[in-house]
């Protein structure tokens, strides 16, 4: 009996026993004689392939692969057969739970932080980074806020040894870029900032901010009213209104605080609001002339905006968080649900 | 500032309800905290900015709402006769920067008696408790103009002068509120001819202060350098509505029309006897401000296009004296009310805000550009992504820690730490100079409420002073180079303890593309480590921590410093892949990671996974054994791969794993 023949016989009886096998382990009996170890059926059939001439012994091996491939898909095809079938038979319970690794979190501060970077991303801010041990001319001189002046009250700082403090505010870093870059200067500021503050539900002595700056010929007000709003409107949704009010900083004028529609009550009046229908979530301004003065840039040639807002305000307020110490506390019950 | 309703519209003619006023107030930038109602009175609770000294009082909150189109009503009567000889009190002033004006003011058969009922409930409703009628007028004077004013029993004055002065060496005094304060070299006080009376602009002394028993009253009105009284009060710890104000600025002027109107008012309702004229001492009146201001500049920075004949009204609405005013420009002479009012730019803001900086438009014309790229925070977002889809929680933690004697890690830099000072000066806690501590403080907490812990990790800053002579870099730090060194670190925390944390920084440095090792407690990349990796045994006592957790720091600068983030591929095979497991048994010492490099020394390159599954200790494997069970994955590129050729690599395998690291076979 020729080879060709030989392998037409094995796949016949193969199939033959294979559809007698009732039973798995009778079909693993047959899996195995044809297909398993040294003296298997196929081994058989592959080791005569040495007698062949090389043109008949390369036809053979590939008619033997071919039915070495098909005698096992047979196999697999009755396996899954089989196990569908078996779990056809048992009760189906589909609440079971499945077995995925579980999933850890970004903190919720980072969360809100980064999907501010991400809005100013998209407007053109690059990301600049400062850092949380300054000294005081960049954190007051440089921003005219002068020493032992009221307007320093709105800024307790921890020092270190004078003149180093930890930075009260994210306004430093607008110094330092204007020292390093020449205008047009278009960056974001995040960061961490302290205050000798006692923690209470609103209140922590480090918390984190974003500055933003913006510094050119013929930037104006009105550009920087038209940003903010595009920022509330990507943060907190279409439609969301913006309303600017005079207020004071040192290092700008005019100065604006700046509210945005509530986004709970749709601007109705709720607790989160309380009852304005307003929300105030940052300062902003055109920067002050002393201000360019102090990092050596021309204000009668440049103009240019800034603006800052505290992260944790703006994370408490679109989750609904009602203690910023839980920020702090870091409970995995409560970190699980962001 | 509590402003009643009533006590305003002396000032002002308001047609309208307290919420209409606090509506435009608020609207042009005086912050309204709240309006209370008392009777059918409303008091607004005024948030006044820094920079409006002349909205801490009646008139001036009156001017405003004039600025803002309400009518102004006529100014308060001041008229008294004076009577009796010309008091024999001087005024000295012996630092004239300090106090450029000083107006003593002598009154006689002074009735000390509680004030009208008018004045007292004005006042209560603006938050100050009435004493007497001399303290009350005074509070009253200074509640109506902004200026403070001072009352002396004048038969308490040793000699005849009153010396304005920088405290000397060892001076002291007992306050009003009953307390001895020392004072320093730089604080401003008001002495008679024994020593000083008052603290000036901050707290009257005991000693001299208005009893029922006076008669005669020696009334200061005065301008104090606002440094001065700021640094005094705060040295003192003495905090008042007259520092307060003094802080701020008072206004020239205004000294003067203080004590007059105080004078009127005690000769109106005490029987006061002014004496003819007044002591004073003062430098010559400040300047006027003269402003200029172009009116294209305006439109430049507010990108609102505002006729110049608007502008004009505005300023001169606001009190400003033009002096000139042409088609480019006008030049003026500022409002002595508004000391803030300094320069072109605040004269922009008067415009800006009076116009409404809801009628500015919204200009969406910034242009665009692309955002410039930040390798490093996409490094810091990279190793965050890891962690999490690694099932690691992100935390924050405090940068503070207590100061203690002995780190309870092994950290990064053995350099001194960065202590804080309190207010006072004392040191009681210091930057951290690792992130240890704190992560093992979360898993406590956690465990206390027996949450099932998970990972840990945060990315934060670490601080240490500069060894004198080390050089240290941030990409962070330009210039200013601080004497301290602040770094970012990746800490984590895995409850599960050593093989865990291993694993979540190998995953980390393979992501990055950085080639590192792991040698016990530190983390290696090219020869140098750049962070630890324990279980610190020591600190998990002290704090408590029941799991074995271990915890690792990495120096995120290092990282960023090396990390690749674009990923180059290689050809990937479609063939099927063969899989071999293998079970040896090996003496305990054996570390899989010998057992590892044997087998990828053997292997060909068909080899691409070799992965550890089990590991198994059993009486019957013999003593100080264990049975190690891995499964060996092979792929060729180009083929499918026969079993036999598979068989053979894994029969080389176990040979060297048997001849090499004495491997038996499982029986």
């Amino acid at each position: 009996m020729d080879l060709s023949t030989k392998i037409e016989e094995t796949r016949k009886r193969f199939a033959q026993e294979l559809s007698a096998a009732s039973t798995q382990e009778e079909r693993d009996r047959v899996k195995n004689r044809y297909l398993s170890g040294p003296k298997c059926v196929l081994r058989g059939l592959f080791g005569e392939l040495g007698r062949l001439s090389p043109a008949q012994k390369a036809d053979g091996g590939r008619a033997l692969n071919a039915l070495k491939g098909e005698l096992e898909e047979a196999c697999r095809a009755l396996a899954q057969q089989d196990r569908r079938e078996k779990e056809h038979k048992l009760p189906p319970d589909p609440s079971l739970p499945g077995r995925l690794p579980p999933l850890g979190r970004r903190h919720p501060v980072t969360q809100t932080m980064d999907d501010v970077i991400e809005v100013f991303a998209r407007l053109g801010f690059d990301v600049v980074h400062g850092p949380e041990i300054e000294n005081e001319r960049n954190n007051f001189q440089a921003l005219n806020i002068p020493l032992d002046h009221p307007s320093r009250d709105a800024f307790d700082t921890f020092y270190l040894e004078p003149p180093w403090l930890l930075r009260s505010h994210t306004s430093p870093v607008q110094v330092r870029t204007m020292l390093r870059r020449k205008p047009p200067i278009r960056v974001i500021a995040p960061g961490k900032v302290f205050r000798p503050d006692k923690a209470d539900a609103s209140h922590l002595p480090m918390f984190h901010q974003v500055e933003g700056l913006a510094v050119g010929e013929g930037v104006t007000f009105a550009q920087l009213k038209g940003v903010l709003l595009l920022f509330a409107e990507s943060m907190f949704g279409v439609g969301t209104q913006v309303r600017f009010r005079p207020s004071f900083f040192p290092f700008t004028e005019p100065s604006a605080e700046v509210d945005i529609s509530c986004f709970i009550c749709g601007a109705k009046g709720c607790s989160a609001c309380k009852g304005s229908g307003w929300m105030e979530i940052l300062g902003a301004g055109m920067v002050h002339p002393h201000v360019f003065e102090a990092v050596g840039l021309d204000p009668g040639r440049f103009t240019g905006f800034a603006f800052g807002m505290g992260i944790e305000r703006i994370c408490m307020l679109r989750h609904g968080v009602a203690d910023i110490r839980y920020f702090l506390e870091n409970h995995l019950r409560f970190l699980e649900q962001f | 500032m509590k402003v009643p309703l009533s006590w305003l519209k002396a000032y002002v003619d308001l047609r309208e309800d307290a919420a209409s006023v606090a509506r435009a107030l608020v609207a042009a930038g005086v912050g309204v905290e709240g309006v209370a109602g008392i009777g059918n009175d409303a008091v607004l609770d005024l948030e006044v900015t820094a920079n409006r000294a002349d909205l801490l009082s009646m008139r001036g909150v009156a001017r405003e709402l004039s600025l803002l189109g309400r009518p102004s009503l006529p100014d308060p009567a001041i008229s008294f006769q004076e009577s009796g000889e010309a008091a024999a009190v001087s005024v000295r002033v012996e630092d004239p920067g300090f106090c450029p004006r000083y107006i003593g003011r002598v009154l006689r058969d002074v009735r000390v008696g509680p004030s009208p009922v008018w004045m007292r409930e004005r006042l209560e409703r603006a938050g100050l408790r009435p004493i007497n009628v001399v303290a009350d007028v005074t509070n009253f004077v200074m509640l109506e103009c902004g200026q403070p004013l001072h009352a002396f029993d004048l038969s308490k004055w040793r000699g005849s002068e009153v010396v304005v002065r920088r405290a000397r060496a060892e001076e002291r005094i007992v306050a009003i509120d009953g307390k001895e304060y020392p004072l320093g070299p730089g604080d401003g006080v008001i002495a008679d001819g024994a020593g000083p009376v008052a603290v000036a602009g901050v707290m009257g002394g005991r000693d001299s202060e208005i009893s029922e028993a006076t008669r005669d009253v020696l009334l200061e009105s005065a301008q104090f350098d606002p440094v001065s009284v700021r640094r005094a009060s705060r040295r003192l710890g003495l905090k008042s509505e007259s520092s307060y104000r003094f802080e701020r600025g008072v206004e020239w002027s205004t000294v003067e029309w203080a004590s007059r109107r105080a004078a009127h008012l005690l000769a109106e309702l005490a029987g006061a006897k002014p004496a003819p004229g007044a002591s004073e001492a003062r430098v010559s009146a400040p300047e006027p401000r003269w402003i200029t201001m172009r009116f294209r500049h305006v439109v430049r920075l507010l990108g609102m296009e505002i006729p110049p004949s608007r502008m004009y009204e505005i300023l001169e609405k606001l009190g400003c004296r033009i002096e000139k005013a042409d088609a480019d420009a006008i030049t003026l002479i500022a409002p002595p009310a508004r000391r803030d009012l300094k320069g072109e730019i605040d004269l922009v803001e008067e415009i800006a805000r009076i116009t409404g900086y809801d009628l500015i438009p919204v200009d969406l014309g910034l242009g665009l550009k692309v955002a410039a790229d930040a390798p490093r925070d996409r490094v810091m977002r990279e190793i965050r992504s890891v962690l999490v889809t690694s099932g690691a929680f992100e935390v924050l933690t405090s940068s503070f820690e207590e100061a203690h004697a002995q780190p309870l890690t092994k950290t990064w830099s053995q350099a001194p730490l960065v202590p804080l000072r309190n207010p006072e000066g004392h040191v009681d806690r210091t930057l951290r100079s690792s992130l240890a501590p704190s992560l093992l403080r979360v898993l406590r907490t956690n465990e206390g409420s027996k949450v099932a812990l998970r990972p840990i990790f945060e990315i934060a800053k670490v601080y240490r002073s500069v060894a004198p002579g080390v050089a240290h870099s941030d990409p962070d730090l330009g210039r200013d180079r601080s004497p301290f060194d602040e770094r970012w670190v990746v800490g984590m925390a895995v409850p599960s303890g050593y093989a865990d944390a291993r694993a979540l920084v190998e995953r980390i440095l393979n992501r990055l593309q950085i080639p590192g090792h792991i040698q016990g407690a530190s983390i290696q990349v090219e020869g140098r480590a750049i962070g630890v990796l324990s279980i610190p045994e020591r600190a998990l006592q002290e704090l408590g921590v029941l799991a074995p957790a271990a915890v690792a720091e990495l120096d995120f600068d290092a990282l960023a410093a090396r990390a690749a983030l674009t990923r180059k591929v290689r050809p990937h095979s479609t063939h099927p892949a063969v899989v071999r497991d293998v079970s040896m048994t090996f003496a305990e010492d054996v570390p899989w990671e010998d057992v590892r490099a044997c087998i990828a020394q053997t292997a060909s390159s068909l080899l691409v996974v070799a992965e550890l599954f089990d590991v198994f200790r059993d009486r019957k494997l013999g003593d100080r054994k264990k049975s190690l069970a891995f499964s060996l994955t092979f792929l060729a590129a180009d083929r499918t791969l026969s079993g036999a050729e598979v068989d053979a690599i894994v029969a080389d395998i176990r040979r060297a794993l048997q001849e090499r690291l004495g491997g038996e076979e499982r029986r």
